[in-house]
């Protein structure tokens, strides 16, 4: 999985500590203490401004579309409930009720908006810091070190995974199963003959991952085997408390406003 | 010689070794990637998936690797979000329903002592009490987190879970369970101790 491209951003020059905390953390409790849909539409905007500022490919923006189907589909379940206002069209199937109204379409498009602005934030973080960098922020959080191994292992194998089964399933395709005919439980069936080959190689992988960490010192203490560090500088120091301070603003703000 | 340090006498010392990571990046690896392929079926309930084929394997990477497979089921969960985007800060509850779908049949598979049909039955029954509490604990990051209406999350999504998870897991697991432990036990990953 490798969602990170370098550029010259100025979030690109953050620790990943920083980025955690003030749009993992500090930013997401924001949309959730949000009841107004104007209020949610603005701060999406401003999500979507620093989206664009951090200039991402072609590709970066197409991975937007799988988070717009799955808000969308999982905003859909508010129509099963009636939340009041003007009635627009009602359909009664035995124990469920749709029902279209003012009040479930506003609720449905803020809960888009909650998702939509999660999903921007969270891709600010991974767009702009690597899987390296993002296992040292978790690190500055003071996890522990074989929990952040093990989310680094996983960032790192799960590109390899897929890499695994397509390397199967073309040995497969060489001994003649052919994953490209056939309908839904024909091609499941032939999927099926790739589980335990995949499984081996898993294995065998992790097997040689096993003996590597044994060297490498995993779960010995006072071991050198990390070398790089980077430190949390100025710039880092006055993100944190810039967002601290909207964060506390925010807060202010909704004692007195129903934002 | 008793005061040998574990590293002079060759002897593996105690706490995480590269065993336990292993375990865990493995049952993290396999139950994200079944969760994210799961995650395109464009029917949802809340943000909960209709199909949810990684409720089977999570009883089977308790019972295999204990306490770090349980652990594992939380890291592919979070891993299955990261890679659409979807921030795990706001599934705590659902994120610790995963833990307790490994941790439940984990502890129980170690604890029942398999002599009769009583033993087994009381397995079964544990393990289908675990598969509730983590739906009940998912129902509820819904309603206090997701803010969906609780007839909808109580009266549809919490009944539907019970067929996707509670009953898909208690016919399929334990086939999978049959089928594939031969080849974890050949690997030597099982873990005979919940603690590894």
């Amino acid at each position: 999985m490798q969602l990170y491209y370098p550029s010259n951003s100025l979030l690109h020059y953050l620790h990943g500590f920083t980025k955690i905390l003030v749009f993992g953390l500090l930013f997401t409790f924001i949309p959730l203490f949000m009841d107004r849909l104007a209020s949610l539409a603005g701060l999406l905007l401003i999500c979507l401004a620093l989206f664009i500022y951090i200039r991402p490919s072609r590709w970066h923006w197409f991975l937007l579309i799988p988070v717009l189907i799955l808000s969308f589909t999982m905003s859909l379940s508010y129509f099963l409930s009636d939340a009041g206002g003007t009635l627009y069209f009602q359909a009664d199937l035995g124990y469920w009720k749709v029902i279209v109204s003012s009040s479930n379409i506003e609720t449905s498009l803020k809960f888009m908006c909650r998702m939509l602005i999660w999903c921007l934030l969270f891709f600010l973080i991974l767009f702009t810091t690597s899987n390296e960098d993002i296992v040292m922020g978790l690190k500055k959080f003071g996890l522990p070190e074989f929990v952040t191994l093990s989310v680094s292992l996983a960032l790192r194998y799960w590109s390899l995974m897929i890499f695994d089964v397509k390397t199967v399933m073309d040995a497969q395709y060489v001994r003649g199963v052919d994953f490209r005919s056939g309908n839904l439980y024909t091609r499941s069936v032939r999927f099926a003959s790739t589980l335990v080959p995949v499984l081996f190689v898993f294995l065998k992988r992790f097997r040689t991952t096993s003996f590597a960490l044994t060297l490498k010192g995993a779960g010995r203490k006072n071991k050198r085997t990390y070398y790089y560090n980077p430190r949390i500088n100025g710039l880092d120091k006055r993100v944190i408390l810039n967002g601290g301070l909207l964060f506390a603003a925010w807060l202010v703000l909704r004692c007195f406003f129903t934002l | 010689m008793s005061q040998m340090t574990s590293i002079q006498s060759g002897l593996p010392h105690r706490g995480v070794t590269a065993r336990h990571i292993v375990a865990m990046v493995i049952s993290a690896l396999i139950f994200g990637a079944t969760i994210y392929i799961s995650r395109f079926v464009p029917i949802k309930l809340g943000t909960v998936q209709v199909l949810y084929p990684a409720a089977i394997l999570a009883p089977l990477f308790g019972v295999w690797f204990g306490v770090w497979g349980s652990a594992g089921l939380v890291i592919g969960n979070i891993l299955s979000m990261v890679v659409v985007g979807m921030n795990p800060a706001i599934f705590p509850l659902a994120l610790l329903a995963q833990f307790i779908m490994g941790f439940v049949p984990g502890i129980a598979f170690r604890k029942v002592r398999f002599e009769g049909t009583r033993d087994r039955i009381v397995f079964i029954a544990t393990v289908t009490l675990g598969m509730m509490v983590s739906t009940v604990l998912v129902a509820l990051n819904l309603a206090l987190i997701q803010k969906i209406p609780g007839n909808v999350v109580w009266g549809t999504i919490w009944p539907w879970m019970q067929v996707s998870n509670t009953l898909s897991a208690a016919i399929f697991s334990p086939i999978l369970f049959a089928w594939m432990s031969d080849y974890m036990n050949k690997s030597g990953l099982f873990f005979k101790r919940f603690l590894g």
